[in-house]
């Protein structure tokens, strides 16, 4: 995945280089290997790329960078194969741009077919207007100029978030999830339109429809997993969507336990609404070590078991000799919640592990730049509920129906896509 | 009967046609320092005429008005009081409608106002600290945190700059921020000014819903007007830079969707204890207009931002399709003192939208902004049933108008519901062009129901804080401790 930030100022006594800085450290739950930055002073553009590790290291670059405007994302290294970001210069033209989601256009060349209409006088808007005519793909993109036009579009029908927040009268902040605009000391001021192309310069904000496709459909994966708990996406907090579900999940689960842990960071919103619903003690099962890791989206099996147990120290107190209800957000390949169990019966005497989902069986891979795995590396899409439980060596395994979800969502008034659960993407 | 309107911006053009509308029927004499079409049309309507002056010369303007001998002179913009142009007419016998220079430093001097209301107690008072000396200030800003920086002076509404500083990550970029800005207020803004001593003034920070309330005054009855919604910044979604007011919303009555009676209420209470301490230190009698730039702030409920010492531009140009009082009746009560005897009358079944249209460049950049040539198509806009005041437009000497680089005009629109009459008014922004194809903006959202159900929700929050801290007695002292100079106390009870 890809987080996007960006971030204009009005008056260009600003120099935004430490906004874009913190704006990637507030966007690396999307992406969390490297990043890529570009800085404009209105004539010149700067560009930063490194390992993301790096950039508290040695970031300074872009700290000090001057400029009022800049553009920043970050990525994963699973995704390096396939180019997120450009940066081209051809004469007196430059351009960078950086895209969260798919699109079939290589990058180079999109920054090269932009030049070329910029060069023949038109503004990035306008060369950009007519370039989007030959992209497909579903994703948001963000586009700076070396004269400090900035735009954001975001594709229908509006799978990748993308948001536009401001600081007072001096800055304007876009960004894939609302999180970095407060980081960043700004106001949501609301989500960009699917098919909506923004504009900004200190001269102008200004607003076109690219293209307007009926209605616009959510990716659920994203209020899943993705976003940050903080985050609101599209008006919704992301934090409510996961309590409700894990408030849900309640009523599918049918044994007795004497408490409930969540698996730390993404799942504990579930488990505060699952033990609500319950009425059981929630407690804290795990504590981490080390900085905080996404496991889910690590390429290696073995980094991501490293990372699992770096994660996942028991807190002995808590566990040892009680019936447990652990509860994850999602179940992709299987491997992190049965080391979780493994460790919990084994070393602890936890006398019975429930392990509880708070999504639906993922069973498919994601064709609109959402990273989940092929199918055939599933754990949902290959082995049935019986032989899923036995293989985590669970006591009992619950997950929610997509019908769960598509009710909450209801009720939000949205359409969603559950492709990754149901296959047939864009239902709603 | 002739009445003389001094100014030349769409708040005057609006006081020209509310003249216009009286039974009365005044010949109206205009002053202005350009030739504003709409006023020099407003003027040669009602047979009389639009001057070109210096509207800040007392004696210039002194002088065309001795020729005139007006029966009335109605006072537009600040400056002029700020310069002694009232002043000078009251002394030369005339019957003005507008403060007297040392009144008016109501407006002219934020501190002046920081310290009255200090003095006086006013609820609505924020902390502040005044400097004379810039070495002092720039040390305070160091340490200053949340705070606003203004120019101890009204500079045109140019000049504040609102750093909120609560992330400790972004703060030294904040300082210098702070920094480079005090010291270009003071090179630039402050040194035309040589009628105040202090530089600067640091303000404590607040954040909520703000409003307008315009009043009329005699100095004894204070006559609240509707309540009036302006949107300073430049764009939609309230992103981009101060502007002088980008558009206003009023209605339906006297309170706005997000601003309940009470609040109103203990807004023109605000507004009577000010004017009655501003009379006590100055020790004259206030004739005009007195306006709160409020904010709904979880410290107090209401509270001053700043105050007018004239009608708020575009505010005023709301009350065009809601005033049902004859405006002159209204001003000729307040200059003879007697304006207890008026009833205001105000539609109640409309509410107004009032959208500026810009050339592009303003406000940051008003050299390319102006010198266009425009188009407006005012046959169509009335057809809509808006109304067009005319700002920064000038009579070229072709017969063309052109940009001044200054907001362009005002378009009033009028309606049963925000989301219609927005639409409409938005439709008739688009009516204002410049033909040689340089860009105008207008903000699409204002009156938008996203817009003002989103302050809505911001006002209920606000409420939710201060009403409860009211009522538990949590409203206190705030302290003020810079290390090694010692603390300074707010007492806000
Ligand atoms: N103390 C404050 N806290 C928060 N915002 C403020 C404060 N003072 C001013 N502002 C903001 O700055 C704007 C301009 O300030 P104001 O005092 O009205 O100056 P002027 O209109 O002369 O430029 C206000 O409309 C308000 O939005
Ligand atoms: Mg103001």
């Amino acid at each position: 995945m890809t987080g996007l930030i960006a971030v204009l100022a009005f008056d260009e006594l600003w120099k935004v280089g430490k906004y874009v800085y913190y704006g990637l450290l507030a966007s690396q739950n999307r992406g969390q290997d490297r990043y890529f930055a570009a800085v404009s002073d209105g004539e010149k553009l700067n560009v930063f790329e490194d390992d993301l590790n790096y950039l508290q290291i040695n970031g300074s670059k872009l700290l000090n960078s001057n400029g009022h405007v800049g553009i920043g994302g970050t990525f994963t290294s699973n995704e390096l194969h396939r180019v997120k970001y450009s940066y081209l210069r051809e004469g007196w033209v430059e351009v960078a741009v950086i895209v969260d989601g798919i699109v079939d256009k290589d990058l180079t060349t999109l920054c090269r077919d932009l030049i070329k209409l910029m060069k023949s006088g038109n503004s990035l808007a306008e060369a950009f207007a007519e370039v989007v005519k030959g992209i497909h793909g579903i994703y948001s993109l963000i586009c700076l100029s070396n004269r400090g036009e900035l735009i954001a579009y975001r594709s229908t029908p509006g799978l990748r978030p993308l948001h536009i927040g401001s600081y007072g009268f001096d800055l304007a902040i876009v960004s894939t999830e609302s999180t970095p605009i407060s980081i960043l000391g700004g106001d949501l001021k609301r989500s960009v339109r699917p098919g909506e192309l923004v504009c900004i310069t200190p001269e102008y904000v200004k607003s076109f429809t690219i293209k307007d496709n009926g209605r616009p459909a959510l990716c659920s994966f994203e209020y899943i997993y993705m976003a940050r708990p903080d985050s609101i996406l599209d008006g919704i907090d992301v934090y409510h969507v996961r309590k409700s579900l894990g408030y849900q999940l309640a009523s599918k689960f049918k044994h007795d336990v004497d408490i409930v842990v969540g698996v730390p960071d993404t799942a504990l919103p579930y488990a505060i609404g699952f033990a609500t619903a319950l009425n059981k003690e929630l407690d804290l099962g795990f504590i981490s070590t080390g900085s905080k890791l996404r496991t889910a989206i690590k390429e290696d099996p073995k980094d991501r078991l490293i990372g699992i147990q770096l994660k996942l120290n028991p807190i002995r107190c808590v566990l040892s000799r009680r019936r447990v209800a652990l509860v994850d957000d999602s179940l992709v390949r299987g491997v992190t919640i049965k080391n979780v169990v493994q460790i919990l019966r084994n070393k602890l005497g936890v006398k019975e592990v429930h392990v509880v989902i708070g999504s639906p069986k993922l069973r498919f891979s994601c064709p609109y730049g959402m990273e989940i795995p092929p199918s055939d590396e599933l754990l949902s899409a290959n082995l049935d509920e019986a032989l899923s439980t036995k293989y985590v060596e669970a006591d009992s395994l619950t997950w929610l129906s997509a019908e769960n979800v598509i009710e909450l969502f209801n009720k939000y008034g949205v359409n969603l896509c559950l492709g990754c659960f149901l296959r047939s993407h864009l239902i709603g | 009967m002739k009445v003389v309107v001094l100014g030349d911006g769409s708040r005057e053009h609006t006081i020209t046609i509310l003249l216009s509308r009286s039974c009365i029927s005044p010949k109206i004499y205009v002053l202005s320092s350009y030739r504003n079409p709409g006023l020099k049309k407003a003027a040669e309507d009602s047979g009389g005429q639009l001057f070109r002056c210096n509207i800040l010369s007392p004696s210039e303007v002194k002088g065309i008005v001795d020729e005139l001998s007006p029966d009335l002179i109605i006072i537009g913009p600040e400056e002029p009081q700020f310069h002694g142009v009232v002043d000078t007419l009251v002394d030369g016998g005339y019957a003005v409608f507008g403060a007297t220079r040392k009144l008016a430093e109501i407006e002219k001097s934020k501190v002046f106002m920081r310290d009255l209301m200090w003095r006086f107690k006013i609820p609505g008072r924020l902390a502040f600290k005044a400097f004379t000396d810039v070495n002092e200030a720039m040390e305070y800003i160091e340490n200053a945190g949340d705070v606003v920086i203004k120019p101890a002076r009204q500079a045109g509404g140019k000049g504040v700059k609102v750093i909120a500083d609560l992330q400790a990550y972004l703060s030294d970029i904040k300082s210098e921020i702070r920094r480079e800005y005090a010291k270009k207020l003071i090179s630039d803004v402050m040194t035309h000014y040589t009628d105040i001593d202090y530089k600067l003034l640091i303000e404590e920070r607040v954040d909520g819903v703000e409003y307008t309330l315009m009043t009329i005054t005699d100095g004894h009855t204070v006559l609240p007007l509707p309540l009036v919604q302006d949107h300073p910044h430049a764009f939609d979604n309230d992103l981009g830079p101060e502007t002088g007011g980008m558009g206003s919303i009023q209605g339906p009555g006297y309170i706005l969707p997000f601003i309940n009676q009470q609040e109103y209420q203990e807004s023109i209470e605000i507004i009577k204890s000010t004017l009655k301490a501003l009379q006590t230190v100055v020790n004259d009698r206030y004739v005009g207009v007195l306006s709160g730039q409020m904010m709904l702030t979880p410290i107090w409920g209401p509270t001053v931002i700043e105050f007018y010492s004239r009608f708020g531009d575009p505010e005023v140009v709301n009350l065009l399709h809601v005033l049902d009082t004859d405006f002159l009746d209204i001003v000729e009560a307040a200059v003879s003192r007697k304006l207890a005897s008026i009833k205001l009358k105000v539609r109640d079944d409309l509410v107004t939208v009032a959208k500026v249209v810009s050339p592009k460049g303003y406000p940051n950049n008003r050299r390319v902004a102006k010198g266009h040539p425009i188009s407006v198509d005012e046959g169509l806009i009335r057809s809509n049933g808006c109304e067009v005041l005319y700002a920064g437009v000038e009579l070229g000497s072709d017969g063309n108008l052109y940009t001044t680089g200054s907001r362009i005009a005002t378009i009033l629109c009028s309606g049963s519901n925000y989301k219609v009459v927005s639409d409409v008014a938005n439709k008739c922004a688009e009516l204002i062009k410049c033909i040689d194809g340089w860009d105008t903006f207008y903000r699409s959202d204002i009156g938008s129901e996203s817009l003002v159900s989103e302050r809505m929700r911001l006002a209920e929050a606000v409420r939710d804080v201060y009403t409860y801290r009211r009522k538990n007695n949590l409203v206190s002292i705030k302290v003020d401790w810079i290390p090694g100079r010692g603390a300074t106390i707010y007492d806000y009870r």
